[in-house]
């Protein structure tokens, strides 16, 4: 096994079963496949999805034995990248490999390669720009494939994805306690903390 | 260097602060212990992020002080001291090195070729035990020169090569970090060099316009001649918001995915609260800052 599987989920061992769940459905969220699609630490999350997975399964099969156990965990993923995947030719096939296993220069090379610049070569092409990390290049690109195959769900998903990624980063802070400055308290809080810059260090 | 990367500290435990600002005095008194007083000037918060996150996934645990400060000689302050501190350090001054060495190039500020002089046996003496760190900034920082000096429309291209400068700086820590460790650094320290270039790019947008120097936001989104800046920023602030919470998102979720031994909270706090926040500032308010000059 994996080592402590309350360690991993990260509650005590006297922590309820709710609580377990609470914790397991946390982590959940954080590697989930749809967050992590496309990018290049995307095997990590697997990983540690799975580990997550073991480790609830684990602390249910325990507590089964004293009849608590808390049911129901998560079952797989949606799989959506590779679920809308767009049939391709060989060429474009080999493309696609070298994009999902990093290999960036290769993938731009053949894709050069590749005469004709259908939706999927350019596509591809704004794949290559988001794996980068070349975000704005990347979102006109796949704008511009979608344009030409408006009904292709493989990349009006990554569109989407693109376009709502800040969306999502801001939940996960909103989760974790962010506040809008506007109420009195923050802007005692904000004053105290410039003076607290100025003369506290 | 450029003092972005802070915590939301009403978030933050009590022990949490301690601990910050100890990796931020640490990072100080290091700086201080190796080089003398002078340079501590040139310290920033982003230092003390860089430390806790490199010391975070270190095993063992810190050592702290209470220790006495010139700045604050009655109080005592909590200190931290260890290598990743060490390390943060030089890299601020590193940076600082190249700021200036920039600023006299571009002749920006006058009294930058004296500061220079002052600097180089410094500089010589960091460059001696970062050696690579140095050439690969140097190399990078140049690259930049030269999309900014082609007035390079691309504002990915652009900030590429400051992103790797900070993926760089988290590479070549004195730590050891396995393989996915380290593929999860250099993209946390790639998406944080993204997000400072842009934040530096739009806080500096009134001031590029003023002198007539590049900013990549001018080229990107097409500034008309004669546009009043507060039309041009908020035409392209949500634009501007997206590319930055991009970034942001790319940090989180690259630290969800590292095993930190310690300085977790402080981390997280400063990833998903700290630099929404210096977001959210720097697009909301700056706005009605123009305004008010105009």
């Amino acid at each position: 096994m994996i080592g402590n599987p309350y360690e991993i989920l990260g509650v005590r061992e006297t922590a309820t079963d709710d609580e377990v769940k609470a914790a397991y459905k946390e982590m959940v969220k954080k590697y989930h496949p749809d967050r992590h699609a496309n990018n290049p630490l995307e095997d990590l999350a697997e990983e540690k999805l799975v580990q997550v997975n073991q480790a609830y399964d684990e602390i249910n099969n325990m507590r089964k034995g004293r009849g608590t156990g808390a049911a129901g965990g998560y079952s797989g993923a949606s799989r959506g990248y590779n679920g809308g995947r767009t049939a391709t030719s060989p060429e474009f096939a080999q493309v696609r490999r070298d994009i999902d296993s990093g290999n960036l220069n290769e993938a731009a090379a053949k894709l050069q390669r590749i005469q004709t610049r259908t939706a999927e070569w350019i596509f591809l092409d704004g794949m290559i720009s988001y794996r980068k990390g070349w975000y704005d290049d990347a979102t006109g690109k796949i704008q511009q494939a979608v344009y030409m195959d408006p009904q292709n769900p493989e990349y009006n998903q990554a569109l989407n994805s693109l376009m709502n990624a800040g969306q999502g980063y801001r939940n996960m802070a909103y989760g974790r306690g962010y506040r809008n400055n506007d109420d009195l308290l923050c802007t005692a809080c904000q004053l105290y903390l410039c003076a607290d810059c100025c003369c506290n260090c | 260097m450029l003092g972005y990367v802070t915590t939301e500290k009403q978030e933050l435990k009590m022990r949490e602060y301690e601990i910050y600002r100890g990796y931020y005095c640490g990072v100080c008194k290091s700086i201080g212990r190796r080089y003398g007083q002078i340079p501590r000037l040139a310290l920033s918060y982003d230092a003390a992020f860089l430390a806790l996150v490199l010391a975070g996934i270190e095993p063992g645990d810190d050592v702290v002080s209470k220790e006495h400060c010139i700045i604050h000689p009655v109080k005592k302050n909590t200190a931290i001291a260890n290598a990743s501190i060490d390390y943060a350090g030089d890299v601020m001054l590193i940076l600082t090195w190249f700021k200036l060495v920039d600023d006299v190039r571009d002749e920006k500020k006058a009294g930058s070729r004296v500061l220079l002089e002052m600097m180089k046996p410094l500089y010589k003496k960091i460059k001696k035990t970062r050696d690579p760190l140095c050439d690969l900034i140097q190399r990078y920082l140049g690259e930049l020169s030269t999309f900014e000096k082609g007035r390079s429309a691309n504002l990915d291209q652009v900030s590429d090569t400051f992103a790797k400068i900070l993926e760089t700086v988290f590479l070549c820590g004195p730590g050891q970090p396995d393989s996915d460790e380290k593929r999860i650094l250099g993209r946390l320290g790639y998406h944080l060099g993204k997000w400072i270039y842009l934040m530096d790019a739009w806080d500096d947008l009134a001031e590029n316009l003023e002198t007539g120097s590049y900013n990549p936001f001018f080229y990107r989104y097409r500034y008309l001649k004669g546009e009043a800046l507060p039309d041009f920023k908020n035409r392209i602030r949500d634009k501007v918001e997206w590319n930055l919470l991009v970034c942001c998102e790319e940090m989180g979720k690259a630290i969800d995915l590292l095993e930190i031994n310690k300085n977790k909270g402080i981390i997280e706090n400063i990833v998903y609260l700290g630099l929404l926040r210096r977001t959210e500032k720097a697009l909301g308010k700056e706005d009605n800052d123009d305004r008010e000059s105009l």
